[in-house]
């Protein structure tokens, strides 16, 4: 039997006219919290805020996004983010429920191309004598600038132009950097701490054979240092698709510049099996203690839910997991040349990769997929909308349309990914101490993130081994779980003469969005026989139903109209909260404990599209999920 | 276009215009490729063209592709890997050539696309060359006053109430507990007191947008109207409702200009990108004769 705490009975401490808590602590004021203050907020160093964001946006700058019609350019996908209206491609006008905190541009850096350095052509004017007159010309405005004006095409139509701009304008010159450039100026106008993050990244797009092996890289740092540097691409003989090469550019990214930096990757359900190997690589080399070694030190994330897919598990890899088969896309890789076998299925999947993790790290000393979890869109439409309510689309041939279910999203000579596949997902919750790049990137470094598949939950979770019930009890668990035990991302160790290791796990909904029926805690974990397991634990679930063994077996309903595209919050807990302690535990055995919250059914966004597009929906699209947050994990090692 | 000087004046718009022409302009003079000419869509793409088969690569653009590789790298190349990137270049302009001799870049949509792509970049970088002066950005700050407002700010304690779990008892709970608390008044302890939530019960300074955050919209808006120095309530929020304690409220209020230059100055030059690309293709447009010859293919019939 787990221990499931029944929050609420053990609350509620005003009845009728009973006034007696309402009264002065009897508590001296020093043993409130050990080595803390009085105050709350005095020497409150840990995380108390978490920060919204999509750490995987193209613009109409990313080759592909380009072609698909985007014309949202850098400027409108910020503003977007920001809280404000703007247009779609498709003319439609668009707005983000809430504005995020932060946001990742991450455009293609292959074939980024053309852009005639016209930042150099302003200097090269002004240090040309007649250039230097026509700006000053141009400052003064009125009549002198009008003269100025015609004078500047004069020349130009003459071709008696100062020789410094032909050649700052020449063709061949630097034509790579431009859009670079661009990326980094728009960040750092975006950038305003404490108010919004603007980090400055890109997508590496390694796809060999389309097996999708794209990474993300995030900079913790400003233009000066990005300025240093040109991407890294794919396409030979600059550009190469094996990892390794791009963790040999992370670590000369940081040497030259004292930068810091890192790599994370997404959509291993495309990979064919090759996101997360554990024998050879498919650059030809071997998964060995080097690969291990550098893959743990350049990964700290991985983006676990977005819009091709989620990328959490797959009923074939977690049987008996009833909430497994959500949202999964298992036909064959990106361009689905070659269609998927079961056998791949293994080195696709963020659960079965943190499994293999503890294999490898066993066997070569380094765990390389030793993770933290966040969610993202990878919407090419410069559009970071994640919610079903508001969902734009992949590309811009998907924005809303009465039709875009129809469509096969990706199609060729061996199956195809039917447009109302695609799934309006995710972002990622970050804990941190402030909205600044620094303290963002820190705590996805340190993995104090988690993903959702677009709702704004709370969520915390910490493991230690001396929780108590009663600590729940606290209005501010968060001190005794910072204070007893590590957060998510965090490693547990020295099991001593502890029994079992205990987790503080609690939720909050999505201030506007639909309850929670359940949290659960995934474990995984490598026996002395050096096998895998796993196994779901029902910790906390809503409604009162009850949990034996592990499991709640009564589903938490269902009040989605399918009619109207609605729901409401008569079932499920506006909040969910337990000390939850492994009752399989064994000091010998490495593991790892993530916390998967579970929704209750919502309408998919299809179903808006019917409801508000007439859109005629195919019989065999789902109309309604669970949406969820998957927490990064905390690891046990022996 | 028949400009009149004594018209202009500090412009940006217009500079940007005028620079625009002069630029494309200059692009035609120095870019030194006599390609036939493309005008019409309707071309026959199997037309062969004619093309320069003297390849030369010039010490400038090894230079370029060294220089390249060395951003990317941190390092030059090798001789090697230096005869590569020259070998890479000339296959990939003597295809590029063979591919235009063909006419395979007429009428190709990824090429249309990717033409019309690097017209936006290219407009938008010159448009980034106005720069705004302080009359700009004063006229920008005063005519866009949501946009910059600064958000009130609440020292706030709440007590927190399930409606769910009390359920027609709520009502009767929230009075007796507002009586409560106005007896004992603003040092009350509430630690233990209403229903748990996870979320403070108390905040220093914070902002209605990060109120907003936490507990929605419609509490933030609640919290406005409550007047400071009592416990007041019940406000609504998602969860349940709250009785809350406002310390003190700091109004919402204008900036001056130096307390958001930056934002007004990025969000200055975003407006001038868009109306300058709006205004250069309209400028554009004046100039071609459009004729559409709709057939009735819309579905719904043909256009009354």
């Amino acid at each position: 039997m787990k221990k499931f705490i029944p929050l609420f009975a053990a609350f509620f401490v005003f009845t009728g006219s009973a006034s007696a808590q309402i009264k002065p602590s009897v508590v001296s004021p020093d043993t409130l919290y050990p080595g803390k203050a009085y105050s709350p907020y005095a020497q409150r160093s840990f995380p108390s805020h978490v920060y919204w964001g999509d750490s995987h946006l193209h613009t109409g700058n990313s080759l592909d996004a380009g072609l698909f019609g985007n014309t949202v350019g850098l400027d409108d996908a910020y503003r977007l983010a920001r809280g404000e209206e703007i247009k779609a491609s498709s003319g439609i006008p668009v707005k983000l429920s809430r504005p995020l905190d932060w946001l990742i541009i991450t455009d293609h850096t292959d074939l980024m191309g053309f852009a005639p350095d016209l930042q150099k052509g302003a200097p090269a004017i002004l240090a040309d004598p007649q250039g230097k007159e026509w700006a000053e010309a141009f400052q003064k405005g009125g009549v002198e600038a009008g003269k100025a004006a015609f004078d500047l095409i004069g020349k130009f139509s003459q071709m008696k132009l100062p020789p410094a701009l032909v050649k700052a304008y020449s063709p061949g010159a630097d034509v790579f950097a431009g859009v670079w450039e661009d990326n980094i100026k728009a960040a750092e106008a975006n950038n305003e701490p404490g108010r919004f993050t603007a980090f400055i990244g890109f997508e590496w797009t390694s796809v060999p054979k389309g097996f999708n092996l794209h990474r993300n890289v995030i900079l913790r740092d400003g233009g000066d240092r990005a300025r240093q540097v040109l991407p890294l691409t794919t396409q030979p003989p600059i550009g190469t698709t094996d990892p390794l090469d791009l963790y040999q550019w992370l670590e000369d990214y940081e040497s030259k510049t004292g930068g810091q930096a890192f790599a994370f990757a997404h959509n291993g359900n495309l990979s064919n099996g090759w996101m997360f190997p554990t024998e050879k690589t498919y650059a030809g080399g071997v998964v060995d203690e080097n690969y291990v070694k550098l893959r743990a030190k350049w990964e700290p994330h991985y983006e676990i839910t977005q819009i091709k897919g989620d990328g959490e598990t797959h009923p074939v890899l977690s049987p008996d997991d009833e909430f497994a088969d959500y949202e999964n896309w298992d036909v064959g890789n990106l361009d689905l040349s070659e269609l998927k076998k079961p056998e791949m299925l293994k080195g696709e999947y963020g659960r079965e990769a943190l499994k293999q993790g503890l294999l490898l790290e066993k066997k070569l000393g380094f765990n390389p997929y030793k993770f933290g979890f966040g969610g993202a869109t990878d919407s090419h439409t410069s559009l970071a909308t994640a919610e079903e309510d508001n969902f734009f689309g992949k590309s811009t041939s998907v924005e809303p349309s009465a039709t875009r279910v129809n469509h096969p999203f990706i199609e060729s000579e061996l199956g195809k990914i039917e447009g109302y596949k695609l799934v309006a997902s995710g972002y990622t919750g970050i804990w941190a101490t402030e909205n600044t790049r620094e303290a963002l990137f820190d705590a996805m470094q340190r993995r104090e993130t988690y993903g959702t598949t677009g709702p704004r939950m709370r969520v915390r979770f910490f493991g230690g081994w001396d929780f108590i019930d009663n600590d729940l009890r606290s209005r501010a668990p968060a001190f005794k779980g910072y204070e007893k035990g590590v957060p998510m991302g965090g490693d547990l160790k020295n099991a001593g003469d502890k029994k079992a290791p205990n987790f503080l796990i609690y939720a909050l909904r999505d201030p506007i969005g639909a309850n929670l029926d359940r949290l659960q805690v995934i474990k995984g974990w490598l026996d002395g026989a050096g096998k895998l397991h796993e196994k779901v634990y029902d910790v906390s679930v809503s409604d009162g139903r009850e949990i034996v063994d592990g499991k709640c077996k009564t589903p938490v309903g269902n009040t989605v109209d399918l009619e109207a595209a609605n729901w409401t919050n008569t079932i499920g807990a506006a909040e969910l909260a337990t000390v939850w302690t492994d009752p399989d535990f064994d000091a010998t055995e490495s593991a790892f404990y993530y916390v998967r919250v579970l929704e209750i059914p919502t309408p998919r966004w299809v179903l808006y599209d019917k409801v508000r597009l007439g859109a005629k929906i195919p019989k065999e699209a789902e109309l309604t999920g669970q949406e969820r947050a998957y927490t990064s994990p905390i690891w046990y090692t022996p | 276009m028949k400009l009149n000087p004594l018209k202009l004046s500090h412009q940006p718009l217009l500079h940007f215009l005028i620079l625009g022409g002069g630029l494309f302009l200059l692009f035609n003079l120095i870019g030194g490729e006599d390609e036939a000419a493309n005008n019409s869509g309707e071309q026959n793409p199997a037309t062969p063209r004619s093309i320069s088969k003297e390849i030369v690569i010039s010490a400038g653009r090894i230079e370029s592709l060294a220089a390249l590789y060395q951003k990317t790298w941190q390092r030059p190349p090798t001789e090697q890997e230096l005869g590569a990137l020259i070998d890479n270049f000339v296959r990939e302009e003597i295809m590029y050539r063979q591919a235009l001799a063909l006419g395979l870049d007429r009428d190709d949509p990824i090429v249309r696309r990717r033409m019309r792509q690097k017209l936006v970049f290219f407009t938008e970088d010159i448009a980034a060359l106005a720069k705004p002066t302080q009359e700009d950005l004063e006229k920008h700050l005063a005519t866009h006053p949501d946009t910059y407002r600064l958000d009130a700010k609440f020292t706030f304690r709440q007590v927190y109430l399930n409606a769910k779990r009390r359920g027609e008892s709520l009502d009767a709970d929230v009075n007796a507990l507002l009586a409560e608390l106005r007896t004992a008044g603003a040092a009350v302890d509430i630690s233990q007191t209403g229903d748990a939530l996870l979320l403070d019960q108390s905040y220093q300074p914070t902002s209605q947008r990060d109120v907003a955050k936490m507990f929605g919209q419609g509490f933030s808006d609640g919290l406005l109207e409550v007047e400071p120095g009592d416990w007041q309530g019940p406000i609504r929020s998602g969860f349940g409702v709250h009785l809350v304690f406002v310390d003190e409220r700091i109004d919402g209020r204008q900036p001056a200009l130096d307390e958001v230059r930056a934002a007004v100055a990025r969000d200055w030059s975003s407006t001038m990108r868009r109306e300058s690309n709006e205004a250069l293709f309209e400028k554009w447009r004046s100039q071609y004769n459009i004729t559409i010859e709709r057939p009735d293919v819309s579905g719904e019939g043909a256009p009354k």
